[in-house]
């Protein structure tokens, strides 16, 4: 059977029966192949981008020294190996002390992304491939200025003595936390031992860096997971930076969101193609009945044929989708800045399984029917159209069907719930659309009556094709659908990031200023042109008591809470509520008031402090309470200074305190600081300018990729579109012949074919805007977590773009129809 | 129901010997294409029977029929029944090919040469006139050396000229294969040429010489 099934397909190959079906799905399983190796490029270089600021795929942290196991145990794995050890310590250089982080590296560091270095503080710098040699010690700008050291001069660390050698100004492997943030002092791991400073019960930060492929770093996942000791912990990225982690999650569910609604769009076009063709094959079904093949043998025969094509077209639409995508990344590789990894072989398997997924799971349900076409189909045509009632094998495979492209869903969204909401949505959208669709159709008779003759022919072609119709303009409507909802999700995503670090925020902080310098340093920023600059008392305190209840930390089963318990907070004075924060219970201060509390509501969720309640603090010896004023919402990532609780001004006046400020300077003025820390030689300054730029840096990098992913995904919606409305492009050539032969100007059919595109494009916009409206509602709240606000454009766009895109389309479509010969257009099938 | 039951077809019967030609005649709704679709095993009639060299076609399944027809019988349709994305020869092979044929190519030909065109095998039905494309069907018809040839008006859809040339040229293959012939025809003379005529009016047969 297998022979004569090629040699049918062969046949019809070669009379262009099936090349429009071959290419339709062949488009459909390249954009579906274009978005997933496109996709998977991207995200391995997320996946590195991010790996950067963790100096290595994945890292061991540890509070004491690694037993060497692990390393051998990577490197028996084929992994690249590298290690730090990080610590406070005082540096000195000549007369002065300065408190800095002090980092040993083995070569290799890091393992992924690189230094930067420059020749003086403050200076411009380039990557560099080395590590400081023995004896040597790199400092950041900061660590020179404070200790007012050279390039060439010396620093002491512990009983060693080092040279400086170079300034560094970048490392990726800084996290977001105090040590991270004190000035650096780079030295090789091998000289640590030399200053002594590595001793029985020093606060040491160890971690085991490794690199490779992603099955050797699964294997040691693996591995290690059950040998880790107390104090040990697999990092990887995620772990490290959560505000990194947030970005990349968001940014790879979009791409799944895309590959999921190019999944929509493959099966929508797919099936339309599909359905010509099986109607298409009823007569030859009838036919070879009537010449003696069996039932059986004849379904046997279309099913290889249909395997055969789907295969064809799962490789052909594979390879087209391969070279677009490496098209598409060679142009756009240089805007995107990241470096894309070689795509991996999975996305052409994908490729081919949905070939044939695709064309069986449309294919099946009509093929069973045509069991039902009578034979005596060869006389009488209109036996065996569609219609009547499904045969129970014909709706077991629209079950399979569904199931496949169900599976396709949740591979390519790689998660659950998306892959729930993106498909029940589509479903439900398109029963919702059944019914809308011909109810709309309904009056077109009644409305057409009154029209010119063109538009006339237009809409009562509609209303007379009424299921075709239907099914036409649901396809157009998922496309649509597919390219508003990307859309509005893009917008909402690209909104959340631009807003998530905005120009201006303060990229300096100042600590432990006292109350006698609160006016000389206002002054001193003043006169440096340094505004907005407020300065916060900052008091040490201790919650020992809620409500009268003493808070102990073996009473809260959180670690995040009891690691808030035991740890003294930083309270502060606040007069009024800072912008970047937003009141959810209780009340501002009254007028006059002078004691409670205003806590954020993140620890007091932590803590079980309810509005109301009354804390006791303990400041230095000194009690502090009162009762809960209100509870507030805080922007950590705003980078500007925040408390977790804070009192009325004035409440804590008797007590110790420093003070505490924030402000932005811009990177050409950095030098300044230099002069600042000379004129108060007490003050920390911390930057966090290197921070904010990864942040930063890698937002806009992840914009850009969700951009291009949308540029494409929209172009495939298009073409797929375009595929629906030829899949009619026969009947339709049939038609404009008959209308011609009846004295039909080619004026009235392109009026007549303007109505029918038109009125497709609005219905089809009409229930792809409103579905859209939903999805991305459903979307933003459920999978991307991002405020999303509804969008009145998108009724706009989807009805405007609906009409133009299809008025377009068509056209496109049909132009070449109306040139065409009657008689040609007659006997064309 | 409850209403009078419309009988399509009622009290026909008759035989057709081996290498006998009969036409059924009779005006439209007759009855003429319902008889000829039961008696290619197309159609299952709510009583009644058909007999193949004493078996009764509707003793057997659907597919049961197809293989029957597959064995015996050739087909000739008023519409030509050609698949339009085939070149004639392969329209012509398709059965051959079904049967299981090695020679489909070779047989096809031949029968495409019997009928006058051995110069259009590579073109298809859309390249074709009418006469043509019936000509077509005959060899289709013909190829797989059919006991019985059935027939649906197929003279119906050209032109009295090109009618009759193909007329001749079903009869002279008949001839040639000995096979038993039955046409349906509103065509006084095809029906003239056939040795007996049925005639059919409102389901009941009228005239069976």
């Amino acid at each position: 059977m297998i022979p004569l099934s090629l040699r049918f397909l062969a046949r019809e190959w070669r009379a262009g029966e099936i090349r429009v079906l071959l290419l339709a799905v062949a488009l459909a399983v390249a954009s579906l192949t274009s978005v997933a190796f496109f996709g998977d490029r991207v995200k391995q270089a997320l996946g590195r981008e991010a790996n950067t600021l963790l100096a290595a795929d994945l890292a061991i942290a540890s509070d004491h020294a690694l037993d060497p196991g692990f390393a051998g145990e990577a490197r028996r794995l084929g992994l690249r190996v590298s290690s730090s050890a990080a610590f406070l310590s005082m540096a000195r250089a000549g007369k002065k002390n300065l408190l800095a982080g002090i980092k040993g590296v083995e070569p290799g560091y890091p393992l992924r992304g690189g230094l930067r270095v420059a020749p003086a503080p403050f200076a411009a710098d380039a990557p560099t491939r080395a590590l400081p040699g023995s004896g040597q010690a790199w400092l950041d700008s900061r660590a020179a200025a404070e200790l007012g050291a050279r390039v060439g001069g010396e620093v002491e660390l512990g009983a060693a003595r080092f040279k400086i050698t170079q300034i560094i100004t970048f490392e990726g492997e800084r996290g977001g936390n105090f040590m991270a943030l004190a000035p650096r002092v780079l030295i090789a791991a091998a000289d640590l031992d030399r200053t002594g400073l590595v001793q029985e019960g020093s606060r040491v930060g160890y971690r085991l860096l490794l690199a490779g492929t992603d099955d050797a770093l699964a294997t040691f996942r693996t591995w290690s997971g059950p040998r880790l000791a107390r104090g040990e912990k697999l990092e990887d990225v995620r772990d490290a930076r959560p505000e990194l982690r947030q970005i990349l999650d968001k940014a790879q569910r979009y791409l799944g969101l895309a590959a999921v609604l190019t999944v929509v769009l493959a099966a929508a076009a797919t099936h339309m193609a599909l359905r010509r063709y099986v109607q298409r094959h009823f007569d030859q079904y009838a036919l070879l009945r009537c010449f003696g093949a069996s039932q059986r043998r004849l379904i046997g025969l279309y099913f290889m044929q249909l395997a055969g094509l789907g295969l064809a077209a799962g490789l052909l639409g594979a390879t087209l989708g391969w070279f677009t995508q490496l098209v598409l990344t060679n142009l756009l590789g240089e805007v995107l800045r990241l470096g894309l990894p070689a795509a991996s072989w999975q996305p052409f398997g994908l490729g081919l399984l949905a070939g044939v997924a695709l064309v069986l799971a449309f294919a099946l349900p009509p093929l069973l029917r045509l069991a039902r076409v009578p034979t005596l189909r060869v006389l009488r045509r209109e036996f065996g159209n569609f219609g009547g009632p499904q045969p129970v094998g014909a709706l077991f495979a629209h079950l399979v069907g569904l199931a496949l492209v169900a599976g396709l869903i949740f591979w390519q969204a790689g998660d659950t719930r998306l892959a729930l909401i993106v498909g029940g949505g589509v479903l439900g959208v398109m029963a919702v659309a059944v019914a809308l669709i011909q109810v709309l159709l309904w009056p077109l008779a009644r409305l057409a009556r009154h029209l010119p003759a063109g538009p006339r022919l237009g809409l009562l072609g509609l209303r007379q094709r009424g299921w075709e119709t239907t099914l036409q303009a649901l396809a157009l409507s998922l496309g649509l659908l597919a390219l508003l909802l990307l859309t509005l999700v893009r917008g909402d995503l690209l909104d959340a990031w631009r807003n998530q670090v905005p120009a201006g925020a303060p990229n300096r902080f100042v600590i432990n200023i006292q109350p006698q310098q609160v006016a000389p340093v206002q002054d001193w920023l003043a006169s440096n042109g340094i505004r907005n600059a407020t300065l916060h008392p900052m008091i040490r305190a201790r919650l020992i008591a809620i409500e009268g209840r003493p808070v102990r930390p073996e009473d809260y089963p959180e670690e995040r809470a009891r690691h808030l318990a035991e740890r003294e907070f930083n309270l502060s004075e606040l007069a009024e509520l800072p912008p970047d924060n937003e009141l959810l219970a209780g009340h501002w201060w009254w007028p006059g008031q002078t004691s409670g509390f205003t806590v954020e509501d993140g620890i007091a969720r932590a803590l079980h402090i309810r509005l109301g309640d009354k804390l006791e603090f303990d400041v230095g010896g000194l009690p502090l309470s009162g009762h809960v004023s209100n509870l507030r919402k805080v922007e950590w990532d705003s980078f500007r200074v925040n408390f977790f609780v804070a009192t009325p001004p004035g409440a804590m006046r008797a007590m110790p305190k420093s003070y505490i400020t924030s402000f932005h300077l811009p990177p050409e003025r950095g030098a300044v600081l230099a002069g600042m820390v000379a004129a108060f030689p007490n003050l920390t300054v911390i930057d966090v300018t290197q921070v904010i730029n990864e942040l930063r840096g890698l937002t806009d990098r992840v914009s850009q990729a969700v951009q291009l992913v949308f540029l494409f995904s929209l172009g495939v919606g298009v073409l797929v579109m375009l595929a629906a409305l030829y899949s009619r492009r026969a009947e339709r050539a049939r038609e404009i012949g008959l209308w011609r032969t009846l004295g039909a100007s080619k004026r009235t059919l392109r009026a007549a074919l303007a109505s029918e595109f038109a009125l497709l494009g609005l219905l089809a916009g009409l229930v792809a805007a409103g579905a859209a409206s939903v999805l991305a509602w459903v979307l933003a709240n459920q999978v991307f977590d991002l405020p999303h606000s509804p969008n009145p454009w998108i009724w706009l766009f989807g009805l405007g773009g609906g009409v133009g895109l299809i008025l377009l389309a068509g056209w496109l479509a049909t132009r070449d129809l109306l040139e065409e010969p009657p008689l040609k257009a007659l006997r064309m099938e | 129901m409850g209403e009078e039951a419309l009988h399509i077809l009622a009290d026909v019967s008759f035989s057709v010997y081996p290498g006998e030609s009969m036409a059924i005649i009779g005006s439209s709704g007759s009855g003429k294409s319902t008889l000829l679709g039961l008696i290619a095993g197309l159609d299952v009639p709510s009583a009644g029977r058909v007999l193949l060299d004493g078996e009764n076609l509707f003793d057997l399944d659907e597919d049961g029929r197809a293989a029957l027809r597959g064995r015996g019988m050739g087909f000739v349709f008023q519409s030509f029944q050609l698949l339009t994305g085939l070149t004639a020869l392969e329209n012509v092979m398709l059965p051959l090919e079904l049967a299981g044929q090695t020679n489909a190519a070779e047989v096809a030909r031949a029968h495409l040469e019997r009928v006058g065109l051995s110069g259009r095998v590579k073109h298809r039905p859309a390249q074709l006139s009418g006469g043509e494309q019936q000509r077509v069907a005959l060899a289709r018809a013909f190829a797989v050396a059919p006991r019985i040839l059935l027939a649906d008006e197929p003279t119906g859809n050209l032109d009295a000229h090109t009618g009759a040339q193909i007329i001749d040229l079903m009869f002279e293959l008949n001839r040639a294969q000995g096979a038993s012939l039955v046409v349906v025809t509103h065509d006084p003379a095809l029906a003239a040429r056939c040795r007996r005529q049925l005639r059919l009016d409102g389901g009941r047969l009228v005239a069976n010489p």
